[in-house]
């Protein structure tokens, strides 16, 4: 069995009396792309910050690349790219002395691949930082990160400020790279139509707890929207396994449930005397019911 | 509560150390008020009431000139109805509270000193100057500053108003409501208040392509790591000398040309002196905050950090003030007299306390209130070594005293900061904040 590159294991949080983070186990292996889903203030900065070794855990413990998070290694540190939500670029040098400068602390450094991208993703490297629109700025994080071809990439909400060319560059770019290296992707993003296009795995964090960790197509095929129409009015609670939400209105139903298995279908149809039409949901819906 | 008396109530408390002064003076006012009923003549309850209000005042004066611009920088408050003429009446009103004495004291007979008088009207003048136009109130400060010397005249100020026929009264509530007025109408019409930034984005701008020209070569791994901590606080030592050389230049000018030895201002400079190591705490500590950028990207520990972190203080930062400090010893000591026993004593007490502040600043890791007990610990000991040393004569022993204690109490703090550094949280991380920094963080 491959040791996963990021585990975290019975991960809490805690910020004073507030509980951010409660009890996150989960992992990736080598070549996972990981999408990270949350709510606002669900926990999703905190939980790679952590994994990241930028503060000790309250509780539990976190690991990359088979070293604590908080003593991490010069070499494992070598082999991971972050981004983070708020940009920690230099407002007062230009993008390329920015280039310049990271590039000083990396030993691997594709200075090609740095100028194809900054060309591709129209990054002006002659401005200075402070000129720079956000969505500049993000192109300028995404590519230093890049640069030393990590093992380990780690991208806060990295396609927030981009426009929808930009992002699908960037994603193509993802996919294309992640291919070629095998590279690991954790990312965290609101935009789940990307994240439908680049991840195989979805972490969703709900109140600080993990709501859904696994493959991102056993999610959508888990979670399913049912439409019950029966014969009769239908009682207030219909005692569908694994409800995530239902609404019952008459003799008709809408229940959407997790972990649904097509021969529960039968069984509940019988069991409420009702036709039942199994609706799939996308990766949006999936993600709105989880947070009813 | 009516708009404008919202803005009032945001003028007069905003600043966390507006409320601790007004809630002081109002606790030693009503105990004061409590001494009288009783019959008693308690006079150092009076005494610091009225310190406590008169502090109170002037912090709201400094405050109100400087909350005006930051309340009307954002551009979605040009949104709000009528924001900018509420905003404008409510600090009228401060200015007309806080001159509203000097003007009645001025048309009495037994009229103070017109200097006195007028202090207000100047104060409040230069302190918007100062958040409206950064660059020009360096040399607005002088001219007001020679204007007060000016009105301390004031004999020769009546005659020259005797001379033009004007009641010295008049003159000056003419000159009070004429350029409030202006302001006003300035304040009114103005498109767009940009948000306050100092220094002087037209000093920095310069000093920034000054920067990037100079450093043109490759980045090795020491000068990236630098950059990484230090470009944030203005570029370092050298550009931070060229910054302040310009309005260094200028006070020496004017306390040349209006030079008294042993005037009040010789003490306030000597304190100001004194009291500089305070602010290198809250500084190092935001080096610590910006150690977090070089985690991942440096590759070093925790420890190393420290290391790094602390070196870079030490051999990029305070060089510089020592320039800096030692350029002012020898203008106090060339502009107003000062001894050089005086001076060293200073400058020893400076020499003590740079330390303490430096691993107060890297200690303060946690950004929880209880790092400011060493913090108050550290301002009162330097207080105590400014009396021990400004007193006449000088308590060398109370000096030697405060000068151990800050040298011991500083290699204590480096010993812990090393310690909490192994396990420094830049997720909980919230540097250390001088008072100035509490202000500007209501922009």
């Amino acid at each position: 069995m491959t040791q996963p590159v990021v585990s975290a294991q019975a991960l809490s949080k805690t910020f004073g009396a507030k509980r951010v983070l409660d009890g996150i186990s989960a992992a990736a292996e080598p070549g996972d792309v990981i999408g990270v889903l949350g709510k606002n203030g669900a926990g999703k900065t905190t939980l790679l910050e952590i994994l990241l070794g930028f503060g000790p855990p309250s509780a539990g413990s976190a690991e990359i690349l088979g070293e604590a998070s908080m003593r991490l290694s010069e070499s494992a540190k070598a082999r991971i790219g972050f981004v983070p939500q708020q940009d920690e670029l230099l407002d007062i040098l230009t993008g390329a002395r920015q280039v310049n400068l990271t590039a000083a602390f990396h030993r691997r450094w594709d200075a090609a691949l740095v100028a194809r991208l900054a060309a591709d993703w129209e990054v002006p490297l002659d401005r200075r930082i402070a000129k720079l629109s956000v969505g500049e700025r993000q192109k300028l994080s995404l590519l230093l990160a890049l640069g030393h071809h990590p093992e380990l990439l780690v991208l806060d909400e990295p396609v927030a400020s981009l426009d929808p060319i930009a992002r699908r560059r960037f994603i193509a770019e993802l996919v294309d790279s992640e291919r070629g290296e095998r590279r690991t992707v954790l990312f965290s993003t609101h935009i789940v139509s990307d994240l439908e296009r680049a991840a195989n795995k979805v972490w969703v964090l709900k109140d600080g707890t993990l709501a859904w960790a696994g493959e991102l197509d056993a999610l959508k095929e888990s979670v399913v929207r049912l439409h019950i129409r029966a014969r009769r009015s239908l009682p207030t609670d219909l005692r569908v396994p694994n409800a995530l939400s239902s609404r019952v209105d008459g003799a008709h139903a809408t229940v959407a449930a997790a972990s649904w298995d097509s021969s529960q279908s039968a069984a509940l149809a019988a069991r409420l005397d009702a036709d039942l039409e199994v609706e799939s949901l996308g990766l949006e819906e999936i993600f709105v019911e989880l947070h009813r | 509560m009516s708009a404008i008396a919202r803005v009032l109530w945001t003028f007069g408390a905003a600043v966390p150390i507006q409320r601790w002064l007004g809630a002081t003076a109002l606790v030693l006012g009503g105990l004061a008020l409590g001494t009288l009923a009783l019959g008693l003549r308690w006079e150092p309850v009076w005494a610091l009431s009225l310190i406590s209000l008169l502090m109170y005042v002037l912090a709201t004066m400094f405050a109100a000139g400087y909350l005006l611009r930051v309340l009307s920088a954002p551009r979605t408050h040009r949104f709000l109805p009528y924001f900018r003429a509420r905003t404008l009446a409510a600090f009228l009103l401060i200015v007309l509270a806080v001159s509203l004495p000097g003007l009645t004291f001025l048309a009495s007979p037994a009229r103070p000193g017109a200097g006195l008088i007028a202090a207000p009207f100047f104060f409040m003048s230069f302190v918007l100057f100062l958040v409206f136009a950064p660059a020009p109130s360096i040399v607005a400060g002088t001219l007001v500053s020679a204007a007060m010397a000016l009105v301390a005249r004031s004999e020769k100020a009546d005659a020259l108003f005797a001379g033009l026929g004007i009641h010295p009264a008049i003159a000056v509530v003419a000159v009070w409501a004429a350029w409030w007025a202006a302001f006003a109408v300035w304040y009114l019409r103005t498109p767009a208040i940009h948000p306050y930034q100092w220094p002087p984005k037209v000093l920095t701008s310069w000093a920034e392509s000054q920067w990037s020209a100079e450093s043109a070569g490759e980045f090795t791994r020491s000068t990236a790591i630098a950059t990484s901590l230090t470009t944030a606080f203005a570029l370092g030592a050298r550009r931070r000398a060229v910054l302040v050389l310009p309005s260094v230049a200028l006070l020496a000018v004017l306390t040349v040309l209006l030079r008294r030895p042993g005037t009040p201002f010789a003490l306030g400079f000597l304190l100001g002196l004194a009291l500089m190591p305070v602010f290198s705490g809250p500084f190092a500590s935001r080096l610590a905050r910006r150690a977090r950028l070089l985690w991942l990207a440096s590759g070093q520990s925790r420890r190393e950090l420290f290391a790094t972190t602390e070196r870079t203080f030490w051999l990029r930062h305070v060089p510089g003030l020592v320039v800096v400090v030692l350029c002012a010893a020898v203008w106090l000591a060339l502009a107003y007299d000062v001894k050089a026993a005086l001076l060293g004593r200073i400058l020893l007490l400076w020499a003590t306390g740079m330390p303490f502040g430096i691993y107060l600043g890297l200690a303060a890791v946690r950004g929880n209130l209880l790092e400011y007990v060493p913090a108050g610990v550290f301002v009162v000991s330097v207080a105590v070594g400014a009396w021990a040393a400004l007193s006449e004569p000088p308590r060398l022993e109370w000096l030697a005293a405060v000068g151990a204690f800050q040298v011991a109490a500083a290699a204590g703090l480096r010993a812990f900061a090393i310690l909490r550094w192994r396990q420094i949280d830049w997720l909980a991380f919230r540097p250390l904040r001088s008072p100035s920094q509490g202000v500007r963080g209501l922009q």
